[in-house]
């Protein structure tokens, strides 16, 4: 991200939620984007993954800016290359679990790959309950099955925002790992928006954003090549 | 006293601005009934204000009739809007009760809301109501139909009938929407994971459409036996019953169509119809929401298409007949789907922001609309027959005698609405981002 800018509203009322700011995701690294309530975080999750578009400045993914880019393309793009966690309602219920797993393929015109499903909601520990609609899952399975929905296209990014927010401290540490796991052991680029210091101590690298400017950017705890 | 008083409307006024869209369907079908009931109670209380005579028979009679068919049509109608605007705010309901709230307060609130929707709907459908007794009263005058000296006066019976109409039903309509909602159990509805109308249908639901089912056999066959005017006035009576059969039934009929649909739909419609197929299993209590006026619709235009063919040349007030109806009954269905789509703002913002483009969003949309379309028109035309095949000889307006292509038109109607309806509130939806879709709990 290049300067980038994003504001509401214009002139003397306009709202800065991020100002100028200059950062770059690394690959395969877990980072970590806190801040108090209002900081931009969640304008900078939106602007970086293409939800939103900076008023200024430049975003790329993977090489292609996509500050810039229609509506058609950035949907194409968060269907193959991006992958998102809410912190809730993050699935169709009235879909099952494997089929919300699929969503995305399935979107993107392939064929059904149950096998595929089976394998990711068994790598979140949910085998046995692909067949179950969101409603008979815990909170915790349902952030599971949100998970292998996002890693399922096999994305460049999955931006989390608070995935462990409406969870109790066991869960939330459970979810944790998954995505960290997701880093270290799969090779995917994870960026979580959160309040939790717990995420930020096993993320790679720690953002923290105030009033729209990024004011500090740390190693964390865990090292970049664990 | 007036603290309770003053509290109870407070949170009335909460839940309305929580749920805007909730408040207007409810207010538009209130305005619709208002003025179909105004017009027609004014024709027919002008008409008996006039010396006796042939002319003065006709009209008044044609003015009692249609009153109290659009009186039942009315209440019938402004229940299911009721019930469903109610459902809707299952959540807010539910928030209510965990914070402490009783069933009696979310009874009062619902009521409170009801009250001033009909106040506010009343002023509006009379208004409109004298414009349409207007426009019927000069076209029934062109064509010579109207006895002498007969002046058309809105006055206060049709206010007061109107009324009257609208404060019971509504009452009543949300007695039941909050009795309902106050069974749940408020975690159950507040889970986010919850699929709106996805509660199973009862068995008081299911025996009471046998009832009614029942009902109207008995009085199909009851004024086939009598003489054939009193058959003639009798048949709306017989569809409402019809009717009302249905919307009980709705969570099954609806259940049967997407079965019958759903190899077609997962065949060719890819990832859209697999979505609209699990909708349509899921919601099966929102589908027959969106089935029943469809139904209603379909029935009364094959009811009245089947008269018209009959009647030889048709005149004026067989035409203005069926175009009351219909259009009373199409507005209503409209409004209805167009409540069910805006709902699902956060549905299609989740969608979205998987990474379905808009086309995606509309083909569910459309897809869906398949299976209330053939479930809706399904019903309304088995309806139709099931009380203009045995009474329709008896009148003298057979069946039989309407072509293939006006069936064929029905039915496409039919579907051209809900497909209309239901895409209508989409453009607004979709300009909404998907991120603040998903996290907006209403619209």
């Amino acid at each position: 991200m290049e300067r980038v800018g994003r504001s509401y509203g214009r002139g003397a009322r306009s709202v800065h939620a991020l100002r100028e700011l200059d950062t770059t995701v690394y690959a395969r690294s877990l980072t970590a984007v806190m801040g108090p309530s209002g900081s931009g975080k969640s304008t900078f999750l939106q602007c970086a993954a293409g939800l939103d578009r900076p008023t200024a400045g430049v975003v790329r993914l993977a090489g292609r800016e996509i500050s810039r880019m229609g509506e058609r393309k950035l949907t194409r793009l968060r269907r193959e290359r991006i992958g998102f966690v809410f912190q809730s309602f993050n699935l169709l219920p009235t879909l099952t679990a494997e089929q919300n797993v699929l969503l995305p393929l399935r979107l993107a015109g392939r064929r059904r790959d149950t096998a595929a499903a089976r394998r990711m909601l068994a790598r979140v520990g949910l085998e046995g309950r692909a067949q179950a609609r969101p409603g008979e899952l815990s909170g915790g399975q349902q952030q599971r099955v949100a998970i292998a929905r996002a890693l399922i296209t096999d994305p460049a990014v999955v931006f989390a925002d608070e995935p462990t927010g409406s969870l109790d401290q066991d869960t939330a540490t459970e979810v944790l790992g998954l995505l960290r796991e997701a880093v270290s052991a799969h090779g995917a680029t994870v960026v979580v928006v959160t309040h939790d210091p717990a995420v930020a101590a096993r993320a790679d690298r720690v953002l923290r954003l105030a009033d729209g400017r990024l004011v500090q950017d740390t190693a964390g705890a865990t090292p970049v090549c664990a | 006293m007036r603290m309770r008083l003053l509290h109870s409307t407070g949170l009335a006024t909460a839940s309305v601005r929580a749920r805007p869209s909730a408040f207007a369907g409810t207010f538009a079908a209130l305005v619709f009934s208002a003025t179909v009931v105004t017009a027609c109670v004014a024709m027919a209380v002008s008409a008996a204000g006039v010396p006796a005579s042939p002319e003065q028979a006709n009209v008044s009679e044609m003015g009692v009739a249609f009153s109290l068919v659009t009186v039942y049509m009315s209440i019938f109608v402004i229940g299911q809007v009721m019930s469903l605007a109610v459902a809707q705010r299952h959540r807010e309901s539910a928030l209510l009760r965990a914070v402490g709230a009783g069933p009696w307060q979310i009874r009062r609130m619902v009521a409170t809301e009801a009250l001033w929707a009909a106040l506010l709907a009343l002023p509006v459908g009379y208004g409109l109501g004298a414009v349409l007794a207007w426009v019927w009263f000069d076209g029934m005058a062109g064509e010579g139909l109207l006895p002498d000296g007969m002046v058309l006066e809105v006055g206060l019976p049709p206010l007061f009938a109107a009324g009257g109409v609208l404060l019971v039903c509504s009452q009543l309509g949300g007695v039941v929407g909050a009795w309902r909602a106050s069974r749940t159990r408020p975690s159950a509805a507040l889970a986010d994971s919850a699929v709106q109308g996805g509660e199973r249908p009862g068995r008081v639901r299911g025996a009471a459409s046998i009832v009614f089912l029942v009902g109207a056999g008995a009085l199909t066959v009851a004024a086939g036996a009598g003489p054939a005017e009193d058959a003639a006035s009798v048949i709306p009576l017989v569809l409402l019953a019809y009717l009302v059969a249905i919307g009980l039934a709705g969570p099954w009929i609806g259940r049967l169509a997407t079965a019958l649909v759903a190899p077609l739909l997962n065949r060719l419609g890819g990832v859209a119809g697999e979505l609209a197929v699990a909708g349509c299993r899921a919601r099966a209590r929102r589908l027959s929401a969106a089935i029943t006026p469809v139904a209603l619709v379909t029935a009364f235009a094959v009811a009245k298409f089947v008269s018209l063919t009959g009647a030889g040349e048709p005149d004026w007030m067989e035409i203005f007949g069926t175009l009351l109806y219909a259009g009373f009954a199409g507005l209503v269905a409209a409004n209805t789907l167009v409540m069910l789509t805006l709902e699902r703002l956060r549905e299609f913002s989740l969608l979205r922001t998987v990474g379905a483009d808009k086309r995606q969003v509309v083909a569910v949309v459309v897809a869906e609309g398949a299976v209330i379309a053939l479930a809706g028109a399904g019903s309304g035309v088995l309806a139709g027959c099931a009380v203009m095949v045995p009474l329709g000889e008896k009148t003298g307006t057979p069946v039989s005698g309407l072509p293939a292509w006006v069936w064929a038109a029905t039915l496409l109607s039919g579907a051209v609405l809900v497909w209309a309806a239901s895409c209508a509130p989409l453009g607004r939806l979709l300009r909404v981002r998907p991120v603040e879709g998903v996290t907006r709990r209403s619209s």
